[in-house]
């Protein structure tokens, strides 16, 4: 996996590229972590990702979480899509019933 | 090997698992209603099936999968276990091994998968009087795995398609233990699922199926949806999250169902597998081994220098390190030895299978199988051990009818028993059936030309033609037996190992084989002694007593060969004459009283040197017809010493002995 990060003006931007897989995710999480570490926004660009786990959600969903609490937000810069996308729904993480998360992962609207 | 190697490391479990798999199939023959070995087939398979699939053994998985189903009807009660069913799941547990081993048949996996069904087909219509219409339950499932669970290759998302598998499902991920990124390691794993699942095949049991891998370190909690008491059955959590039960007022949850709960119970109560025991492979043992065999040697080198130096210290170091190379060739056989039951347990399927194909009912019984032999040697008994208790089916045992005609019970008798004798080990194969028909024996010899026609033999001379190649009294070829490729080669399998193979039979009431089998093949205790200028090891555990041959006794006794030994006869044999050594003899010629057991004999020596540690070398191929000899040994000064094969020289000793009293 590779990982590029950019400051933009809303806060940093990370585009994660390749296996997002737990070989991986500590490569990720140390991204990860310095960026919502700076307490901006953080902008996520997961369209390069070929495979995905939970070890991947869970970081992902651990920044948000951490964001949230310093008012921050992370924000993924297109839907979820293929690996990613089959993970999440396999993995129970786009049930209607939290509108908010599945929202988040597909920048859907629930009915 | 490594024992890095995943796919080996998975090949030992199977094995193990099919192992199981087979005790647990025999038992439930004779046990059809017992639900524990029902439980027992079933989680092996499951587990067998789980391996596979982790493995990417997707052909054993898949095969596995519809065995498994099987057993889950059975243990659901919605099939009885049939004879049929047992028998079925035990050659597709052959399958399983083929597909394991990486030598499959697809055409008979196919045949294999379609005689399942048909069984099942079968069994079901018996159970479809009796089973009550399955109704669809809900059930609400939440769990979380151990921190470690994704670290260690589980996938929860393997779980989540297993419940999925179960009926209709609703899964919910839960992030709320899911902690701030700062404190977050990556590869744990702090997620839990609520799950609520719907369908005619859910059940307690299924659930807990799915989470049979992991469910000893997990937080699990199922309930059927409507109770008013949850019951969880798990190890203290890891995290609590909130929707999770304790399990504590778990243990104390009134079960909504009786057999359920009292499960429960059992499975809390099984003892976690042992964490005592090192999987080593068998060829690490091996090289260990002759390591040791190696230091014993040079160790005998030390001792040997140490004898001729008045260096004090020197000595002390030499007498040390003899101790401690003992203690480690004593430590190493230990180490080595495995009980002979890993290998009875085998014969019950064969035994099975030999009723089947013979007709004939056969009671199997074992004893001393917690007698310890050497692991290589067990692996090579084996096939011997097939044979032997082939030919005690097929040919020893009689028919029921046959049996109900001479006054015996229906069911013929097989032991096989094993126990120790001094530095050996005696496995015997007895059987109850109708004895050797020695008649018939001497006709299918003298056909074969093994004999000459009306050649005196003693009984035991005629019995041992049954190992002679080519030889089989068997009327009708079966497959069992009867082509006479059997037992000659049992003989020189046993024999390979420094063995003995005897037989005894009475007429009408059955026979015996003994394997006598030493229990090691690898260092032995022996005699050192010299003839002429050669020296030569005796195995210290046939060694009675060793006394002086006086100049008077060796010229009284020339020609016939006996001592007398505390009022009994011995006969010896001169080695100086055996190995036609020119050297003259010495004034304190020594006997050696060698004895197998049954027969002794004396070995006349020139000297007695001492004791020493025999490293076992093989003869090479060129010197294996040599019958007086076992192997070599490699001495203290890089000499090299034959080792003696006492049970040839006493039979040697005593057809001489017998000769002569014939003559006489």
């Amino acid at each position: 996996m590779s990982d590029t990060s950019d400051n933009c003006d809303s806060g940093s931007a990370i585009a994660f590229t390749g296996a997002a897989t737990i070989p991986h995710v500590t490569d990720a999480w140390t991204q990860l972590s310095a960026a919502v570490a700076a307490g901006d926004d953080v902008t996520l660009d997961l369209s390069g990702v070929t495979s995905a786990d939970l070890s991947f959600v869970q970081l992902i969903e651990s920044a948000r979480a951490s964001c949230a609490r310093h008012g921050a937000a992370v924000r993924l810069a297109g839907p979820a899509e293929g690996s990613l996308r089959d993970v999440l729904e396999r993995g129970g993480f786009l049930d209607p019933a939290d509108g908010e998360r599945v929202q988040f992962w597909t920048h859907a609207g629930v009915a | 090997m490594s024992l890095q190697d995943p796919a080996e490391i998975f090949r030992l479990e199977a094995r193990e698992l099919l192992e199981a798999i087979e005790q647990g199939l025999l038992d439930l023959a004779d046990r059809r209603d017992d639900r524990d070995l029902v439980d027992a087939v079933f989680r092996s398979l499951h587990t067998l099936k789980g391996s596979g699939a982790m493995f990417g053994m997707e052909a054993l998985a898949a095969f596995t999968h519809h065995c498994e189903t099987a057993f889950d009807r059975v243990r659901k009660g919605l099939a009885p276990a049939t004879p049929e069913l047992i028998t079925c799941v035990l050659n597709a547990r052959d399958h399983m091994r083929a597909l394991v081993e990486g030598s499959p048949d697809p055409a008979a996996g196919d045949a294999l998968l379609a005689e399942l069904h048909r069984v099942l087909e079968a069994g079901d219509v018996v159970a479809a009087t009796a089973a009550a219409p399955a109704v669809a339950t809900t059930w609400r499932v939440r769990f979380s795995l151990p921190l470690d669970a994704m670290a260690n290759g589980t996938n929860p998302l393997g779980l989540l398609a297993e419940l999925r598998d179960l009926g209709d499902c609703r899964i919910v991920a839960s992030t709320e233990a899911v902690p701030p990124i700062e404190d977050l390691n990556p590869t744990d794993c702090h997620l839990a699922w609520d799950v609520t699942l719907c369908g005619p095949k859910v059940s307690r049991s299924a659930i807990e199926d799915v989470f049979l891998f992991v469910m000893d370190d997990m937080v699990l909690a199922i309930e059927e949806e409507g109770a008013d008491e949850a019951i969880a059955d798990a190890a203290p959590p890891a995290a609590e999250p909130a929707a999770i039960v304790e399990p504590t007022a778990a243990a104390s949850a009134a079960p909504p169902q009786g057999a359920p709960a009292a499960a429960d119970a059992r499975k809390a109560d099984e003892p976690r597998k042992s964490d005592s025991t090192l999987r080593v492979p068998a060829e690490r043992l091996d090289e260990l081994m002759d390591r040791v065999g190696e230091l014993v040697i040079a160790q005998s080198r030390l001792k040997q220098i140490a004898t001729h130096s008045t260096d004090m210290a020197l000595r002390s170091v030499s007498e040390e390190v003899e101790r401690l190379a003992s203690e480690l060739r004593d430590t190493m056989m230990v180490v080595r030895m495995v009980p002979i039951s890993t290998l009875f347990g085998r014969f019950r399927r064969l035994v099975h299978d030999l009723q089947r194909d013979t007709g004939k009912t056969i009671e199997l019984t074992t004893e001393g199988e917690t007698t310890e032999l050497d692991k290589t040697i067990i692996e090579r008994l084996a096939d011997p051990l097939i044979h032997v208790i082939r030919n005690a089916a097929d040919h020893g045992l009689e028919t029921p009818e046959q049996r109900a005609a001479a006054g015996k019970p229906a069911a013929g008798k097989l032991t096989l028993a094993a126990r120790h004798s001094g530095a050996e080990v005696v496995i015997t194969v007895s059987d109850d059936g109708r004895g050797i028909d020695r008649e018939r024996v001497r006709a299918k010899a003298e056909q074969n030309g093994l004999i000459q026609p009306g050649a005196v033999l003693t009984d035991a001379e005629l019995l041992q033609l049954i190992f002679a190649p080519g030889f089989s009294t068997a009327a009708q070829v079966t497959n069992l037996s009867g082509r006479g490729v059997g037992m000659d080669v049992v003989k020189r399998t046993i024999e390979s190992l420094r063995g003995a193979i005897d037989i005894t039979s009475v007429p009408g009431q059955g026979s015996q084989v003994s394997l006598r089998i030493p229990l090691t093949l690898a260092i032995i205790d022996g005699l050192l002694v010299r003839v002429g200028n050669g020296r030569y090891v005796v195995p210290l555990a046939a060694v009675e007593e060793c006394v002086e041959l006086s100049h008077e006794q060796d010229v009284r006794s020339s020609g016939r060969s006996l001592i007398s030994l505390r009022e009994e006869f011995v006969p010896f044999l001169r080695l100086r004459e055996l190995f036609r050594t020119k050297v003259a003899a010495g004034q304190h010629q020594k006997v050696v009283v060698v004895s197998t057991g049954e027969a002794r004999v004396g070995l006349v020596v020139d000297q007695i040197i001492g004791d020493h540690q025999t490293v076992i070398k093989s003869l090479s191929k060129l010197h294996a017809d040599v019958e007086t000899f076992s192997g070599a040994t490699i001495l203290g000064d890089g000499g090299v010493a034959l080792i003696l094969d006492v049970p040839h020289l006493v039979d040697a000793g005593q057809r001489l002995e017998k000769q002569f009293r014939a003559a006489s």
